[in-house]
């Protein structure tokens, strides 16, 4: 999901919760007469006419052709941060492409770092995110870890992860996480 | 780090909540492709292929000399409550999941890894019995049981001491609350 289609939806959701306020004071001030300008009821004689009109079936025609574009256009721009299955490397170009599997090319820097003592668990992907191309680590790290130490084996294995790949243009997010105390350890005397 | 070591990659941004203004937009985007199903249906019935009234003629007649009622303000008191509650989620920042750590790329702490962490580090003082800690828009609240009856300042102080050398890798060291409960 994109920036634009976050700005789009807080736009449009918030024009809508207005004008529902909005149509709710006037249907109240309506029964109770404060608004002089309003009708005693509905008349929709002028929008019936409208409906027999020759060209009304050609308006509703475009009208609903454009609604159902950008309806699923909206829709479909809601689909999660899209996970990235190859990256292109350096060398590629007309007498072949050259490529890696960017599930696995993570999955060797998830091994490195889960090798380490104080980390319990850890995963990873690559995806597209808010026009980022990102590396994306979960951590879940022991509970006498140092963060200090756990930072700086990140930066050294996402920093050899990234020189492997000569993609300078990937990011990088590592969530730390930290599990709970091992079950054996909770009895006893500490 | 050496200028012979390989660059870590720059931070990607910060990890946020789910945007909970998404799951309206899905709603509204639903509601347009369904008022086009109308639409496409009275086209259909104006150029023949299905039978039948067509939907907004039918619409337009029901409203025809309806007056207001007193249902309606009921109605719009919970509509009018409704659309605040839109509205509000219209402009409700997402909230920020983690907090940075110190490093060269982007690593961050999770909350709920802090309250972990800070509720363990908090174990580990002497004369905390237990502790539990939750984290949250960068205050972190930790409440202790300690030996004592009563509420021990000093060992609270001890405890925020201990927590700040341990958050000390932060980029911000939150800020820190301690309350101890005493052993009841």
């Amino acid at each position: 999901m994109t920036r634009t289609t976050t700005s789009l939806d807080r736009v449009v959701t918030l024009l809508v919760g207005l004008t529902v306020i909005a149509g709710a004071i006037i249907a109240a001030g309506w029964f109770y007469g404060w608004w002089s300008w309003l009708p005693a009821e509905v008349d929709s004689a002028a929008a019936l006419e409208l409906t027999d009109r020759p060209w009304w079936p050609w308006a509703l025609g475009g009208v609903t052709f454009l609604l159902l574009v950008l309806g699923l256009r909206w829709l479909f721009a809601h689909a999660p941060a899209r996970r990235v299955g190859v990256l292109r490397l350096a060398g590629s170009g007309s007498e072949g492409r050259l490529g890696v599997d960017a599930g696995s090319a993570v999955a060797v820097a998830c091994a490195d770092l889960e090798a380490r003592h104080d980390v319990r668990t850890a995963r990873g992907v690559v995806l597209r995110d808010r026009q980022q191309l990102v590396i994306d680590l979960r951590l879940t790290l022991e509970l006498f870890c140092d963060l200090a130490e756990v930072s700086a084996a990140v930066d050294r294995t996402t920093a050899a992860l990234t020189n492997g790949l000569e993609r300078p243009d990937l990011y990088c997010r590592v969530c730390l996480d930290v599990g709970t105390r091992p079950r054996s350890s909770r009895a006893g005397v500490r | 780090m050496s200028s012979g070591s390989p660059q870590a990659p720059p931070a990607a941004k910060d990890p946020r909540a789910f945007a909970r203004v998404a799951v309206l937009g899905v709603l509204w985007s639903l509601i347009l492709v369904g008022l086009a199903g109308v639409g496409g249906h009275d086209v259909l019935v104006y150029i023949g292929p299905t039978t039948g009234p067509a939907w907004i003629e039918q619409g337009l007649g029901w409203t025809d000399g309806v007056g207001p009622q007193y249902w309606w303000v009921i109605v719009a008191v919970v509509a009018a409550l409704l659309g605040l509650l839109v509205a509000y989620v219209a402009v409700r920042p997402r909230r920020y999941l983690g907090t940075r750590v110190r490093a060269d790329t982007g690593v961050f702490l999770l909350d709920r890894g802090l309250g972990r962490l800070a509720a363990a580090t908090a174990e580990d003082c002497d004369g905390v019995d237990s502790a539990h800690a939750t984290a949250r828009a960068s205050t972190l609240s930790v409440r202790i049981r300690g030996l004592s009856v009563g509420r021990d300042r000093a060992l609270e102080e001890r405890v925020a001491a201990a927590l700040e050398e341990r958050l000390r890798p932060l980029q911000a060291v939150p800020r820190i609350k301690v309350r101890d409960t005493g052993k009841g």
